[in-house]
């Protein structure tokens, strides 16, 4: 890496730098003693920080939270619990998923359908998962935003016309917590699978469930829960039971101070900066001939943008030239979800996702649209 | 001139095989001349930063004349035959 300043625009795949509160809460952590999350006798951070997850997405006690490693272990937890009563228990989602979703459907051998959701109209797109329901559907899973195109995607809708059905509906917030306002309960969601290292700027190695009660999750990993140690047997306790072994004591101190930091107020001032730096980019780069880029529409869209140039591979040009002429850190390629790339038409090259962050500066942003100009002018 | 392959994988995306590596061009007059010789889809990005050679059976990028991909390859002794016809 060059000593030269970095330009990171990679924040849909872990934001940079983290807030300064996270960085001194886990400096703090290596100065003082610290226990380990329900087994050191003392104050047990595990409980102020489901509570503080409960808060933070509006939900009541309805819900509870499991402290998993990552979203993805996440959605294998919750995809694994939904089929294993039936094996015939069938699962809808969308082509605008991340492989967490796709590859444990085929890994469990599910069945499942996928629905053609992004190239609808949208006022017609929650009708495209209605269609595919049937009665053995026992959930609807889908993202509450794209890490690829940043569209946010009108969940509640969805939602509202499945209360009542006996269908589970989970939705993906990894790209959407701390950025928008997620209410579990505006959502009408059974279940979020998010992680503490995106927009919540915490550490990477933290995820959670946030799930309803009256939902059986069970785990895909067994071990030492701290409890019941009486018994061989893995406790049939909820969420203890799906949080084997010694949790990322870190990772939960830096969520925890996350989740305070990302207020209200700052969730809306982030967004309105971020909103001003993809209308930035999105209307320098109209000036540039043979750029085309793929972003949500205002107000429904994170601060992802996913790049094209004409003829030119993203991940062996565009990518390496932004790099090497302008320290740019970027994403190219698929982004694990290639059934929406299929949608965009950038399948199977992909595409260049620059992903901003309130850190992101418009000098930044100008070096590289100066770049693209270059690569354009070729 | 000689060439060294730090790694081969299947091309993800393409069903295809991957090669990267590293070159060592002691004389560019000579390497040039090969390389027009050989190829006539040659895009040469801000005076060799990237080169890109487009063929059929596969894409072959150089970056700064010291380190290249070879992907959509159909086959690893493809990349070989290649790489030492241009650089042995």
């Amino acid at each position: 890496m060059d000593s030269k300043k970095v330009i990171y625009l990679d924040n849909a795949a872990t934001t940079w730098p983290k807030l300064k509160e996270v960085k001194k809460i886990v400096n703090d952590y290596f100065e003082t003693c610290c226990t380990s999350p329900g087994r050191t006798n003392g104050n047990d951070i595990t409980t102020e920080i489901r509570q503080k997850l409960l808060d933070y997405f509006d939900a009541n006690s309805d819900y509870s939270v499991a402290l998993v490693p990552s979203a993805t272990i996440g959605m294998n937890i919750v995809i694994k619990s939904i089929i294993s009563e039936n094996k015939s228990n069938h699962i809808i989602t969308t082509n605008c998923e991340h492989h967490c979703v796709y590859r444990p459907l085929i890994g469990y051998d599910t069945s499942y359908d996928i629905v053609d959701y992004l190239n609808n109209k949208q006022e017609e797109q929650p009708n495209k998962i209605f269609e595919k329901i049937n009665k053995n559907t026992k959930a609807v899973i889908m993202n509450h935003g794209s890490n690829v195109t940043g569209d946010i995607f009108n969940v509640k809708k969805i939602g509202e016309n499945l209360r009542g059905k006996n269908i589970i509906f989970v939705v993906d917030i990894s790209q959407t917590a701390g950025f928008e306002d997620i209410s579990i309960k505006n959502l009408n969601a059974d279940i979020l699978i998010g992680s503490a290292h995106k927009h919540l700027y915490g550490l990477s190695g933290i995820g959670y469930i946030i799930y309803r009660k009256s939902i059986k999750l069970k785990p895909i990993y067994y071990g030492g829960t701290g409890k019941l140690s009486s018994s061989i047997k893995q406790p049939e306790v909820l969420p203890d039971m799906l949080e084997s072994g010694t949790a990322n004591i870190v990772g939960l101190l830096s969520l925890k101070k996350s989740l305070e930091v990302m207020n209200q107020k700052k969730r809306k001032q982030i967004r309105e900066y971020e909103n001003n730096l993809v209308n930035y980019f999105i209307n320098n780069c109209k000036e540039i001939k043979g750029v085309k880029t793929f972003s949500g529409k205002e107000g429904k869209r994170t601060g992802v943008i996913s790049v094209c140039i004409k003829n030119l591979d993203p991940t062996y040009v565009v990518a390496p030239y932004l790099s090497s002429q302008g320290n740019v850190l970027v994403r190219a390629g698929l982004h694990c979800a290639p059934l929406i790339h299929k949608a965009i038409n950038t399948f199977p090259e992909g595409t260049v996702r620059l992903s901003v962050s309130h850190n992101t500066t418009k000098e930044e942003l100008d070096i590289v649209i100066k770049l693209l100009k270059e690569l354009c002018e070729e | 001139m000689n060439y060294s392959i730090r790694k081969q994988e299947p091309c993800a995306d393409y069903g295809k095989v991957t090669l990267e590596g590293n070159l060592n061009i002691e004389d560019k007059v000579t390497f040039y001349k090969n390389l027009n010789n050989t190829f006539s889809d040659i895009t040469n990005i801000s005076n060799g930063k990237i080169i890109i050679i487009k063929n059929p059976d596969f894409d072959f990028y150089i970056y700064d004349e010291n380190r290249f991909v070879m992907s959509k390859l159909t086959s690893i002794e493809l990349g070989n035959e290649i790489l030492n016809k241009l650089f042995i």
